[in-house]
């Protein structure tokens, strides 16, 4: 019965839909000029710095203006990082390999060394597997979603076995996911758009476009500031907190 | 020329094809990985129906028909972070008797090792890093044909060897370069190189800005920021063998060098491309010069394209105009006019296309062709 809702919630328009989604203006970005292809960020717990994972299997941690700090020891079975988020106890980094369909397990607390690496099957082609991750505390889940073709929300459990999977109608591709103030925001890469969907349902609730080249990675700083980072520019653009903040 | 595979191999070759193309489902790629080593298969069936107007006094409509351009099988891998390979055949070019040069039976047959910081260096066949329109997949453009410029007939689009290739400043700055047989497509079918046994030298540098360009022409996603990109290309061969179906210029009996340069910029929809190659061949066939009093003729020309992408309705707009001179002892030039619209269904995995093209001007001794207009509409799936 919650499964129905659930998808309800998703395929059901905007609870209140926005005319047309506000543009949201960068205050400023910085440079991330020794990140080869960053495809996705995750504040650290003191909300001073960055980590951030690479299209070319690479995990670096940087401060807030993106100078690198330091970088877990390059893995030459590493493939493609692109989505990266904290685990459920907030004290391990879990990074997702698209390419081995593996998400893998860092220890901040250490040089970044590589933990446990677990499988989340996914058929699609190489570039088209999961490329958003993170904890959902609302619902005890991790929340993942597929790129496209098709665009696709899973979860999966404390222990990453898949529980449940949905369409994903909203908008043609996804990007990256997070969670924050409450709500659970997606990026979408090719609209551009920013979305925030409620953590039970996951129905959309509120809706932004972002004049940002190739938005691949999302956060948000502890006073609300959305960070968004382009990965073809390597860039991290900053952004006033959305109205609903 | 190609030679034809024995018809008992082709068959198989065929009904393989046909198989592993049913067994995958359109919108789904299908991917294996064992955690190190990850597999890709992929397809893509294109089908097309060609209408020409030919020239008044013409009795010979062969070329109005169905054609099935691609029945393709795409095998991508990667083996962690250092080696990746690709291998894609084209079914429907190998049970052809007349294969295109822009599109043989064996599209790519390579592997790259990836030098840590270093280069990439692919062995095998595959695309020679030179002229940009032939390094954006057909798969990405709404045309059905390449620019006759661009399309294989006036130098070779792929060839076996090996190329080196490094990006720099976040992939803004992108060099290529590499030896190769020197026989493009004909390099596989013949086995040995020709009696003078030299190879051929391709380089490509490409700039863009603010950041890296990718091979498309269209800018389905509307950017949000204009962007541009520059190339450069060129290549030298000294070789004893003239081939070349239409032009005899893919290869030539004696020295050529060909350089060319390329621009593409896009922004919110809006696209343009401009490409100009010129080739300097010195024969040695007194034949080619015309009994001029010279040792070397030039041919080469420009191609124009600007494109709109209709997000809403996901509907490319875009026209071409080309001119190019097989000879500059010979007197004319051809010029030649393209429109298509493309209606992408699902993204680029279908689309159905549409192109006219409109011959204005023919260098009579070279370029001719028995017709004035050529309609072809078809669709493309790619499985993926």
């Amino acid at each position: 019965m919650l499964s129905f809702f659930l998808a309800l919630g998703l395929l059901l328009p905007t609870s209140a839909p926005p005319a047309k989604p506000t543009l949201l203006t960068a205050t400023r970005w910085v440079g991330l000029h020794r990140l080869p292809e960053p495809s996705d960020a995750v504040l650290a717990p003191d909300g001073r710095s960055f980590y951030i994972v690479s299209d070319e299997g690479l995990l670096f941690q940087t401060d807030l203006e993106g100078h690198v700090l330091r970088q877990a020891p390059p893995d030459p079975a590493a493939t493609d990082f692109e989505a990266i988020t904290f685990d459920s106890t907030g004290h391990h980094l879990l990074v997702m390999d698209e390419g081995t369909r593996r998400l893998i397990s860092f220890d901040p607390a250490t040089d970044l060394q590589r933990g446990p690496a677990h499988e989340v099957p996914w058929g699609g082609g190489r570039n088209k597997g999961i490329e958003a991750l993170t904890w959902n505390p609302v619902r005890h889940r991790y929340l993942c979603a597929t790129e496209r073709d098709p665009a696709r929300l899973i979860e999966l459990d404390a222990d990453f076995r898949k529980t449940t999977e949905w369409p994903w109608p909203h908008t043609s591709d996804v990007s990256a996911l997070t969670f924050h103030h409450d709500a659970l925001w997606l990026l979408a890469d090719e609209a551009r758009e920013l979305l925030r969907l409620d953590p039970r349902t996951y129905a959309v609730t509120g809706r932004w476009r972002l004049p940002v080249l190739n938005p691949e990675g999302l956060a948000f700083l502890p006073d609300g500031q959305l960070v968004i980072l382009s990965d073809d520019l390597a860039r991290l653009y900053y952004f006033p907190a959305p109205s609903v903040l | 020329m190609l030679p034809l595979p024995t018809a008992r191999l082709t068959a198989h070759l065929t009904t393989l094809g046909a198989l592993l193309l049913l067994a995958l489902p359109a919108s789904a790629q299908l991917s294996l990985t064992n955690g190190q080593h990850t597999l890709d298969i992929s397809g893509l069936v294109t089908t097309f129906y060609n209408q020409r107007f030919y020239k008044p006094g013409e009795t010979d409509f062969k070329k109005n028909r169905f054609g099935l351009r691609d029945a393709q099988l795409n095998l991508e891998g990667r083996i962690g972070s250092r080696y990746e390979y690709r291998l894609q055949v084209d079914f429907a070019d190998i049970a052809s008797t007349t294969p295109d040069p822009e599109n043989p039976p064996i599209l790519d047959a390579n592997f790259t090792y990836k030098v840590p910081h270093a280069v990439d260096i692919t062995v095998g066949f595959g695309k020679v890093p030179y002229s940009r329109s032939s390094l954006v997949p057909f798969t990405y453009s709404p045309y059905f044909q390449r620019a006759e410029l661009v399309r294989g007939g006036i130098f070779g689009r792929r060839d076996l060897g090996v190329t080196l290739h490094r990006s720099l400043w976040q992939q803004r700055l992108d060099l290529s370069g590499g030896l190769y047989t020197g026989l493009a497509e004909g390099s596989l079918s013949t086995g040995d190189n020709d009696a003078r046994g030299n190879l051929e030298a391709v380089g490509r540098a490409q700039v863009s800005w603010p950041a890296r360009y990718r091979f498309r022409d269209i800018d389905v996603d509307h950017v949000p920021i204009p962007m541009i990109a520059i190339g450069l290309n060129a290549r030298y061969a000294d070789k004893a063998v003239t081939t070349g179906d239409d032009y005899q210029l893919v290869t030539l009996d004696g020295r050529r060098t060909a350089a060319g340069f390329d621009v593409t910029a896009q922004y919110q929809g809006l696209s343009a491309q401009f490409e100009a190659h010129r080739l300097r061949a010195t024969p040695r066939d007194p034949n080619r010069l015309f009994a001029q009093p010279t040792t070397y003729f030039q041919a080469g020309g420009f191609v124009g394209q600007l494109n709109y992408y209709v997000k809403p309705a996901h509907l490319i707009i875009s026209a071409r105009y080309e001119d190019f001179n097989l000879n500059d002892l010979v007197a004319g030039h051809n010029r030649r006019l393209s429109a298509a619209l493309g209606y992408r269904l699902n993204g680029w995995n279908s689309v159905i296309k549409a192109q006219w093209m409109h011959v204005l001007q023919e260098e009579p001794a070279l370029g001719a062709v028995n017709w004035n207009d050529q309609v072809r509409v078809g669709w493309q799936l790619m499985l993926q």
